[in-house]
C-alpha cells in the first residue's frame, strides 16, 4: 500500500473480453487498492464480459468506462486493446453515477448524472468525469444539464464514446451496467490540484459565413445559400467531390468549421453527418443560428503542438505539485488527420509533457472540458485531466 | 483576425437565437444561456419585478443575491460560496423593471463586454414586448372562439350544462396557466355547475388569488364564475376575459330559463305532450310544407274516462290521462305530433302517411289504450275512439282547424258508432 496518491496504468490486446479486463485491471492495480477504474475499449469487446472481468479482478470498486475509437496508452496508441486507469491512494474519494436512454432528455441526463457530485465529501478539489455516447446529439445539452447542479466550481472533464468510425452503436459501462445511449459519470474529488488543458491546433482561414438556417443541430444554410455548398466552395473542395462519399469525407475532415468564444475559435467537426442529396452538414455540436462560422485548416504539426499544449496547461495548473498522472482525451477526427505514423509522434509529445507520469486516454467522438462559462464541448481538441 | 466585432457579433447571435423563440419564457431561458455564453461567464438570471424569472449556473432555483445587483458593471458577488465573481447588470423593459444579471468568476467585465450586456437586455426586452403583443393576438383569437363556440351552442339550444362546461374549458384554455381551478356556481344555493381543474371545494380555494365575475339571470345576480389560481399571477386581461366568459353564462341562463317558461307555456304538465295552441301552430307549419307530403290527424277520445274519475277519483284519473299520453307516444314515429288538447282528448299529426297507415297506427293505439292501468286506488278499464283525417302537405286545404274538426268529427263518429274503434273522415260524414 503507498502511501502516495497513484494513478495506474495497464493495457490488454487479447481477444477475450474478461481475460483482457483481468490482465489490464492487474497491472493498472499492481496490487494496490484502487478507488476508481477507468476504462476504454475497442468496440470489439464484448462489455457485458468486460465488466463482469472488471468486476471478478478489481470487486468493488467503482468503474465507469467506453468505448473508443483508438486507445491512447503509456505504450503508445492502439487499436482493438483495452486500458484500464486505477487511481488510488490517501485524499482521493469517488462517486459515480449513470443514466440510460439519454437521447431526447440530454438535460435531465446530465442532471441526473452530476448529482454524484453531492456524493463525495469535502474536499478541495473536484471534477466530474463524463463519458457520453458520441452518436447522441446535443451532446452540449448533456453538459448543461451537468452543470446546472455540478455548478461553477467544478469542472467538466471527459469523451463521447466511439466505435472505431463504425457510426452504429457505442457502449458506456458503469460497475457491471452496459449501456449504449447512456451518460456514465465520476466525480474525483482530491486534496490536491487537478488541472485541465484544451487545445487545438486549426486556425481560420478567408472570411467567416454566416449560419443562416439550422435546424435539430444540423447546418442547412451558410450566407443564405445550401450549407454543403457554401461550405465545400470555402475550402476549396474539387468540383466532383460529393461523387465519392470516402474522398469527401476525408477531404472536410481536417477542414473543420470554427466558431468564435470569447477565449478563441472551437472546432466543429462537420465531417461526420454530411447530408449529400439535401446540401447540409452536420455531426459535431451546435453552431448556432445567427452566429459566424470560419473554415478552419490545420496540419500535423499544429495538431502535435495543441496536444502538447493542452498537457503542459494541465499541469501548470497544479501549483508545482508532481503529475501523479494525466487523463488523455483525443478526436478521434485528429487522429484520421495525424495518420497511423502521427499518433505515434502525438503519443510522443504526451510522453514528453508528461513528464514520466502516466498517461492513458482514448480517441473520441467529442471532448469535454469546461473550466470557464457555461459550455464545454469540443470537436477536433485534446483535453487533458493532469492529477497531483 | 476574428476576434475584432466579437461584442456585435455576439449580439447579433442572441437577437437571431431570441427571435425565433415562440413565448416569452423560452425566449428569456435562451436569452439567459447565450448571455452566460456570450461573456463566458459561469451564471446568469433575467430578474423581472425583483424576482428571478429565468437562470443558468445554478441547480435549482437562483439565489436572491442574483436579484440585488444593481444596474453597472462594478458590483462582485460571491454566488453560492463559489468566490468572487464581476457582476453586471442592465435594464430592459418599458418602465426598466427587467434585469439581465450576468455573474463571472474571478474576471471583471470589460466596458464592451458591459456595453454588450446591455445592448443583450435591450434585445431580450423589445423582443419579450413583441412576444407579448403576439401573445394577446393569439389570446384575444381564442377567446373570440371560445365565445363564437357558446354563442353557437346557444343558438342550437343545448342544455345550460353542456354551455356552462364549454365557458369553462374556454375560460381555463384562455385564462388558465395549468394551476387553475374554474368553477360556475348557480343558483340560490350556489351550487357548482361545472368546473375544470382541482375539485372545487370552497374552504380549499381561499388560500389561492380567485378571480370572480357575477353571472346574471334578467338583471339579478344569479351565481358566479370564478378562477382560481394555485400559482403565478393574475394578468391584465384576465379580470375583463373572465367578465366576457361571465356574460355568456348569463345569456346561457337567461336563454334557458325563457326556453323553460316557453316550454311551461306549451305543454300540458300533466302529460308532457304539447298544448292544443303548440299543436295547432305545429300543424301549420307542417301543412305549409310545399313538399306535398301525406300527413293524417288522429282525434283520440278516451272511452270510459268519466267513469274512472267518478268511481277512482281524479288523482286516478290524472294517472290514467299520463299512463295514456306515454302510450301514445310509444305507437309514434320520429317527426310526429303529439298533445293533449284538452280533459280526454288527444291529437296525433302523422307525417308521411296515407289512410292505410294512419288506420294500422290508430288500431294500435287503440289496442295499447285498451291494456288496463293500474292506479293505487284501483284498476282502470278504458278504451278509445279515433278519427282520423288526412291531407297532403302545400295544399292550402283544408286548413289546420279545418283538418282538425274533420278529425273530431270523424272522432264523433266513431263514438257514436260503438266506440274503441276507428273512423276515417269522408264527405258524407260531414254532411
Amino acid at each position: 500500500m503507498t502511501s502516495q496518491r497513484w494513478m495506474g496504468v495497464g493495457r490488454s490486446a487479447v481477444t477475450d473480453s474478461r481475460d483482457a479486463a483481468a490482465a489490464a485491471t492487474a497491472e493498472a492495480l499492481a496490487g494496490r487498492s484502487a478507488v476508481l477504474l477507468l476504462v476504454y475499449a475497442a468496440i470489439t469487446y464484448d462489455p457485458a464480459e468486460l465488466a463482469a472481468g472488471l468486476a471478478d479482478a478489481a470487486p468493488g470498486v467503482p468503474v465507469i468506462g467506453c468505448s473508443t475509437h483508438g486507445e491512447i496508452g503509456p505504450d503508445g496508441p492502439r487499436d482493438g486493446s483495452l486500458i484500464v486507469t486505477a487511481l488510488g491512494g490517501p485524499g482521493l474519494a469517488v462517486a459515480t453515477a449513470a443514466t440510460a436512454q439519454v437521447s431526447g432528455r440530454q438535460r435531465e441526463a446530465g442532471a441526473e448524472v452530476a448529482a454524484c457530485v453531492a456524493e463525495v465529501g469535502d474536499h478541495p478539489y473536484r471534477v466530474l468525469i463524463l463519458l457520453t455516447d458520441g452518436l447522441a446529439r446535443d451532446q452540449e445539452g448533456i453538459l448543461r444539464g451537468a452543470y446546472g447542479v455540478a455548478g461553477a466550481r467544478v469542472p467538466l472533464f471527459g469523451g463521447a464514446a466511439a466505435d472505431g468510425w463504425r457510426m452504429s452503436g457505442t457502449f458506456q459501462l458503469h460497475g457491471t451496467s452496459v449501456f449504449t445511449n447512456g451518460v456514465v459519470a465520476a466525480c474525483l474529488a482530491s486534496d490536491a490540484p487537478m488541472g485541465i488543458g484544451v487545445r487545438h491546433g486549426w486556425r481560420p482561414v478567408g472570411e467567416p459565413m454566416i449560419v443562416t438556417e439550422s435546424a435539430d443541430g444540423r447546418v442547412l444554410q451558410l450566407d443564405d445559400e445550401p450549407a454543403l455548398d457554401a461550405y465545400l466552395r470555402r475550402i476549396d473542395a474539387p468540383s466532383d467531390l460529393t461523387a465519392d462519399p470516402q474522398e469527401l469525407s476525408r477531404f472536410v475532415l481536417n477542414r473543420p468549421l470554427g466558431v468564435q468564444r470569447r477565449s478563441g475559435l472551437e472546432v466543429r467537426n462537420m465531417s461526420t453527418e454530411v447530408d449529400v442529396a439535401g446540401r447540409s452538414i452536420g455531426g459535431g455540436g451546435d453552431l448556432t443560428l445567427g452566429g459566424l462560422t470560419w473554415a478552419m485548416e490545420g496540419d500535423e504539426a499544429s495538431v502535435l503542438d495543441a496536444s502538447q499544449e493542452a498537457c503542459r496547461d494541465a499541469v501548470a495548473t497544479l501549483d508545482g505539485r508532481p503529475v501523479i498522472g494525466m487523463l488523455t482525451f483525443s478526436c478521434a477526427a485528429c487522429r484520421a488527420v495525424l495518420g497511423d505514423d502521427g499518433i505515434v509522434r502525438e503519443h510522443e509529445r504526451l510522453a514528453g509533457a508528461s513528464g514520466g507520469a502516466p498517461f492513458a486516454g482514448f480517441y473520441t467522438y467529442g471532448e469535454i472540458a469546461r473550466t470557464r462559462g457555461i459550455d464545454g464541448f469540443h470537436n477536433q481538441t485534446m483535453v487533458v485531466l493532469a492529477l497531483s | 483576425m476574428p476576434g475584432s466585432g466579437y461584442e456585435n457579433q455576439q449580439l447579433v447571435e442572441l437577437l437571431t437565437v431570441v427571435t425565433s423563440c415562440e413565448d416569452r419564457d423560452t425566449a428569456t431561458r435562451a436569452a439567459v444561456e447565450c448571455a452566460a455564453g456570450a461573456l463566458e461567464a459561469e451564471f446568469a438570471a433575467v430578474v423581472v419585478d425583483g424576482r428571478v424569472v429565468a437562470s443558468v449556473g445554478f441547480g435549482g432555483s437562483a439565489p436572491d443575491v442574483m436579484a440585488t445587483v444593481a444596474p453597472g458593471r462594478a458590483a462582485t458577488l460571491d454566488v453560492l460560496g463559489t468566490g468572487k465573481c464581476a457582476a453586471g447588470a442592465a435594464r430592459f423593459g418599458d418602465e426598466g423593471t427587467g434585469r439581465l444579471v450576468i455573474a463571472r468568476l474571478d474576471l471583471d467585465f470589460t466596458v464592451e463586454e458591459y456595453n454588450l450586456i446591455r445592448g443583450m437586455a435591450k434585445v431580450l426586452g423589445l423582443t419579450l414586448r413583441m412576444l407579448d403583443t403576439l401573445e394577446q393576438e393569439r389570446r384575444r383569437r381564442r377567446l373570440m372562439n371560445h365565445l363564437y363556440a357558446v354563442q353557437r351552442a346557444l343558438s342550437r339550444r343545448v342544455p345550460l350544462s353542456d354551455v356552462v362546461s364549454l365557458v369553462v374549458d374556454g375560460t381555463r384554455d384562455v385564462l388558465g396557466n395549468g394551476t387553475d381551478t374554474v368553477t360556475v356556481w348557480l343558483g340560490a344555493t350556489l351550487t357548482p355547475a361545472a368546473f375544470s381543474g382541482v375539485p372545487a371545494e370552497p374552504a380549499t380555494l381561499k388560500p389561492f388569488p380567485t378571480l370572480v365575475a357575477p353571472v346574471h339571470e334578467d338583471g339579478h345576480v344569479a351565481g358566479r364564475l370564478e378562477i382560481s389560481r394555485r400559482e403565478g399571477a393574475f394578468g391584465p386581461n384576465d379580470e375583463e376575459d373572465l367578465l366576457a366568459f361571465a356574460e355568456h353564462v348569463s345569456l346561457a341562463v337567461t336563454s334557458a330559463k325563457h326556453l323553460h317558461d316557453i316550454h311551461q307555456a306549451m305543454h300540458d304538465s300533466l302529460t308532457g305532450l304539447a298544448s292544443r295552441q303548440l299543436f295547432l301552430r305545429d300543424l301549420d307549419d307542417v301543412l305549409a310544407d310545399p313538399i306535398g307530403e301525406p300527413v293524417a290527424l288522429l282525434f283520440i277520445d278516451l272511452d270510459r274516462f268519466k267513469q274512472v274519475n267518478d268511481t277512482l277519483g281524479h288523482i286516478a284519473g290524472d294517472l290514467v290521462l299520463a299512463t295514456a299520453a306515454r302510450r301514445i307516444g310509444t305507437v309514434l314515429h320520429p317527426g310526429d305530433l303529439a298533445a293533449r288538447l284538452g280533459g280526454d282528448e288527444f291529437a296525433v299529426l302523422l307525417r308521411n302517411a296515407d289512410p292505410t297507415d294512419a288506420t294500422e297506427v290508430a288500431d294500435r293505439l287503440i289496442d295499447t289504450l285498451n291494456e288496463p292501468i293500474t292506479t293505487p286506488e284501483g284498476q282502470a278499464e278504458i278504451g278509445a275512439s279515433v278519427g282520423i283525417a288526412t291531407t297532403t302537405t302545400g295544399t292550402g286545404d283544408p286548413s289546420p282547424h279545418d283538418l282538425l274538426r274533420r278529425a273530431d268529427v270523424a272522432m264523433y263518429e266513431a263514438k257514436r258508432s260503438g266506440r274503441n274503434h276507428t273512423v276515417l273522415f269522408a264527405d258524407h260524414i260531414f254532411r
